[in-house]
């Protein structure tokens, strides 16, 4: 069942008379209970897309067309106070840096209480409840002794940990997190990881998980768009991602990370720099770094097809079986 | 085989990029040429002024503007125009100069005190601490009292004084350079640390000791007129607007245009030069020139 | 391979001031490692473990409380002045960060000249030449010379920083973290780079780095760092396919493969309670260890030799289960 149906988003910023376009036409549908992946460098857009989506972003300078349904709701274009009602409720998010989505000068209960309070008008004490029984779901010990802590007070994944409670304490439908392991140690990333797919089973919830790291896409994520240049250049479920890939893009970012258990050669590094997002792209924008490219790729516009079952790609020498990846 | 040329492409140096910043102000722009028009009439005042400041037209005593005299004289008739022109040249000398005297002691104060660091830091900055403390006042007027009432010392009175903030802003600027990786890096090449500090320090805390500057300019010459309205500052028969401004309001209800041509000036002046240190603030903010 | 160690450190211990200032913390903790012309030497831990300062202590940029680091048969805490100024030249350091690693007010060309003229003793004049030669090698345009490096990419800053330590003549090059900043592509850009010009150079490198994987592909030897303390070194093949100690164990398997055949499963952990005082002796890892017992309370395991030039600071180093 799709509980979210994004369509066509494009996002533009105006900037000093040029126009980026961080976002083109970007589709996809998340499915109940399902964890996304969405993959890409910096600039691939992916953390503008969900900002889009969530109306994060001023507009102007940013200008967003599309669409996104949650049930009944578009939540590109509702009012603020629709989309306040979702946020924080519905649909919440977790970022990469905790330290910067707590205040340094609240106590943690106090800022657990915040959601619970506003969008379900809980008494005080239910909702003291509730948050501490979400703190030892998120495994934070003591619950009650170190909610009345400050931020500063706790270590980088307990935070991280404090701040994926704060989202969780609406047992939302979505959660967005948004690169929330990249700042952590492995050993501590690996903890949240399990934790996040422990709650997510307990809460039937879908979780959108962005990531540049493929290693964390491969084990976590149930299906993965990769983006690049602000479009989806390939989307399918994990497994298929990696054994069947169906753009070279993809092939080449699984190929330009060192692997721990296969002794590779040379690392193969993907030559020249991601397009200047100022200016129209004809065609494939992976093409000019693409070693698979032809005449074609760039010449014509931009293809997009079924490779399988749920297995798109745009890469048009692959779907005309050209080159097999 | 002919190699590439190197010199042909020039690079957007961060002092090209905040050049441009600051041109692009408006209310920047218009202060610096307010600023200038001033400080070149003032300059000029022996080609510009009408009339010389000793020129005493006792008959006249003190009339309004009009013919010959552009903004009208004073009680022994001397033109006030060029009165406030002759005056600008004190006024604007001490600004620079007691600024200059605050930024070289600032500057070397602070810059010792945040690359030294430890016990040496805590030492410098106590001293800072305790000279805020003084009281101001009392310290210039017991100086005048005491020495002879030279420009010179009042010059170096004032810097005295304002050199404390800008020992604090260097100083707080060069401990967080320090830090910095390229510092590290410089250290690592075996440079010396003269050598570092020179190279890669001060041209790093240049903006901030700019802008500062620029803004303590405002803060001396106000200074300057308030001594001089005390009559500690300037003495007759220089002139300077402080000195204006006090005769003006001693005689401001017969003769209101004796303080109100001085004071307009004054403020102008202090309003551009405020502007201008905005515009220069704004203009050298790093974060504008991240990519 | 020579097998003259060009860098013996040996017990060298940097300490800090405890918050509460009147203890004093140990990030390294009585360390020993040599490392081999030409050969590269992975540090590899966690954040806290100690790793970059030991890094900065090599470089000599932290002050070592105890210890001696010998450089071309030189105690380097034992000399000063001018002599310990040339001396430190040929130990080069890439940072982490390419934002400020350059200095934002001089262009391409007076950092490369710089390190040219004093460490080179290069004439001014050839300077632009040797700065364009070195940009190519680094795989940079010399046209470009004269900019500045906010108008560089990420990627490319770093490959000015890697010139610049190579303008600089070194025979040891300390790489500390040089591609966590930057994305996967232009990190494998990178450490490809890092790869040709130590084969071309005879380059010896010490790799610090959180990344397992990087660590692997770079080092030909690895030492694992915990709190301060080596906890295991070896060959890369050997401490990745046999590793010894219960940590390095744990890190290994910590670290998402991209093999969709290894899911992450649900799992409930309690968080390790942050580490209580760490001076009460015994080993480190007690209290995160899946297979303390009782020894490893009062005593410190030191590193010993569990095969081949493969080392391990765990009393039960035998019984660890190798991976399948």
């Amino acid at each position: 069942m799709v509980i979210l149906d994004v369509r066509n988003i494009s996002t533009t910023f105006k900037l000093r008379g040029t126009t980026l376009r961080a976002v083109n036409d970007v589709s996809f549908g998340l499915q109940k209970g399902e964890t996304l992946g969405i993959v890409g460098e910096s600039g691939s857009g992916k953390t503008v897309l969900c900002h889009s989506i969530m109306q994060l972003l001023p507009r102007p300078p940013a200008d967003i067309s599309g669409s996104a349904l949650f049930g009944l709701q578009d939540l590109v274009s509702c009012s603020s106070k629709d989309i306040r009602n979702i946020r924080g409720n519905r649909i919440s998010m977790v970022f990469q840096d905790p330290q910067a989505a707590f205040n340094p000068y609240l106590r943690i209960c106090d800022q657990l209480i915040e959601p619970l309070l506003y969008h379900r008008r809980l008494s005080r004490r239910t909702a003291m409840d509730k948050v501490l029984s979400i703190l030892e779901e998120t495994g934070i010990p003591d619950p009650a002794r170190r909610c009345r802590c400050y931020p500063h007070e706790f270590s980088g994944g307990m935070l991280q940990r404090a701040m994926i409670a704060m989202a969780l304490i609406t047992h939302p439908e979505i959660l967005i997190a948004d690169e929330p392991t990249t700042a952590l140690d492995v050993t501590i990333q690996m903890q949240i990881l399990q934790l996040l797919k422990s709650l997510q089973r307990q809460l039937s919830m879908s979780v959108i998980f962005i990531t540049h790291n493929l290693g964390i896409v491969a084990g976590f994520c149930d299906r993965v768009l990769v983006m690049y240049a602000g479009q989806i250049l390939e989307s399918a479920s994990g497994d298929d991602l990696f054994l069947h890939t169906a753009h070279p893009y993809t092939k080449a970012l699984i190929r330009s990370v060192p692997s721990l258990h296969v002794n590779s050669g040379e690392l193969y590094s993907i030559e020249g720099k991601p397009p200047d997002l100022t200016k129209e792209i004809k065609g494939c924008p992976f093409a000019p770094r693409c070693t698979y490219a032809q005449g074609e790729c760039t010449e014509e516009d931009a293809a997009a097809g079924l490779v399988g079952v749920s297995h798109f790609t745009s890469c048009r020498r692959v779907l005309k079986g050209e080159i097999s990846l | 085989m002919k190699k590439p040329e190197p010199d042909n492409i020039a690079g957007n140096s961060l002092w090209k990029d905040a050049t441009r910043r600051f041109t692009a102000n408006r209310l920047a722009m218009a202060g610096l040429i307010i600023l200038s028009v001033l400080v070149i009439l003032c300059i000029l005042a022996p080609l510009v002024a009408p009339w010389s400041v000793d020129v005493q037209n006792l008959s006249l005593g003190a009339s309004a503007p009009g013919p010959g005299h552009l903004l009208g004289t004073d009680i022994l008739g001397r033109d006030l125009f060029s009165r406030i022109l002759y005056g600008g040249q004190i006024s604007f000398a001490v600004g620079l100069c007691a600024t200059l005297v605050s930024v070289l002691i600032g500057v070397s104060w602070g810059a010792v005190a945040g690359w030294a660091g430890g016990r040496t830091d805590a030492v410098m900055m106590r001293i800072v601490d305790m000279a805020y403390a003084f009281p101001f006042t009392i310290f210039v007027i017991i100086l005048m009292v005491f020495f002879e009432r030279s420009l010179l010392l009042l010059f170096a009175a004032i810097g005295a004084v304002e050199w404390l903030t800008m020992a604090r802003i260097v100083r707080g600027q060069v401990m967080s350079l320090k830090s910095r990786e390229f510092i590290d890096a410089a250290k690592g090449l075996g440079l010396s640390n003269t050598r570092i500090i020179i190279r890669h320090v001060l041209p790093n805390i240049a903006g901030p000791v700019i802008v500062y500057a620029t803004l303590t300019v405002p803060a001396v010459m106000l200074l300057e007129a308030f001594l001089s309205f005390l009559g500690l500052g300037v003495q007759p028969p220089a002139s300077s607007w402080g000195i204006l401004i006090r005769e003006g309001a001693e005689a401001m209800e017969e003769y209101p245009w004796l303080l109100i041509f001085p004071g307009t000036v004054l403020s102008i002046t202090l309003f551009s030069l405020n502007f201008v240190g905005d515009g220069l603030r704004d203009a050298f903010d790093p974060r504008s020139s991240k990519e | 391979m020579n097998r003259k160690p060009l860098l013996q450190v040996e017990n060298l211990t940097v300490s800090f001031p405890a918050r509460d200032s009147r203890t004093r913390m140990k990030a390294v903790n009585d360390v020993s490692f040599e490392i081999y012309e030409g050969e590269t030497l992975g540090l590899v831990g966690e954040s806290g473990c100690g790793k970059t300062t030991l890094g900065r202590a090599v470089s000599l940029l932290q002050r070592a409380e105890s210890g001696r680091i010998h450089f071309n048969g030189r105690d380097l805490l034992q000399t000063g002045g001018s002599e310990l100024r040339k001396v430190r030249r040929q130990i080069q350091m890439i940072f982490q960060s390419p934002f400020s690693s350059l200095d934002p007010r001089m262009s391409v060309l007076d950092t490369l000249s710089e390190a040219l003229i004093y460490c080179k003793g290069i004439p001014a004049k050839r300077c632009i030449d040797e700065s364009s030669e070195l940009m190519r090698q680094v795989g940079l345009d010399p046209s470009v010379i004269r900019k500045f490096p906010h108008e560089f990419s990420g990627g490319q800053r770093q490959r000015i920083a890697i010139a610049r330590a190579l303008a600089a003549g070194p025979s040891l090059v300390i790489a500390d973290e040089p591609v966590s900043s930057l994305d996967v592509s232009v990190s494998a850009q990178i450490l490809s780079l890092l790869r040709q010009l130590r084969a071309k150079m005879t380059l010896t490198m010490l790799f610090i780095s959180h990344d397992l994987s990087i660590v692997k592909y770079m080092s030909h030897r690895t030492a694992v760092m915990f709190k301060g303390v080596i906890v295991e070194t070896g060959a890369t093949e050997d401490l990745f396919n046999k590793p010894s100690h219960p940590y390095t164990k744990m890190l290994l398997d910590a670290i998402p493969v991209p093999d969709p055949s290894r899911k992450i499963l649900p799992g409930h952990s309690v968080p390790e309670r942050l580490s209580p005082d760490i001076s009460s002796g015994g080993c480190f890892f007690r209290h995160r260890c899946p297979i303390s017992y009782e020894r490893c309370a009062y005593e410190t395991p030191a590193l010993g030799p569990v095969g081949g030039n493969h080392y391990c600071a765990c009393f039960r180093a035998a019984s660890i289960e190798q991976p399948a």
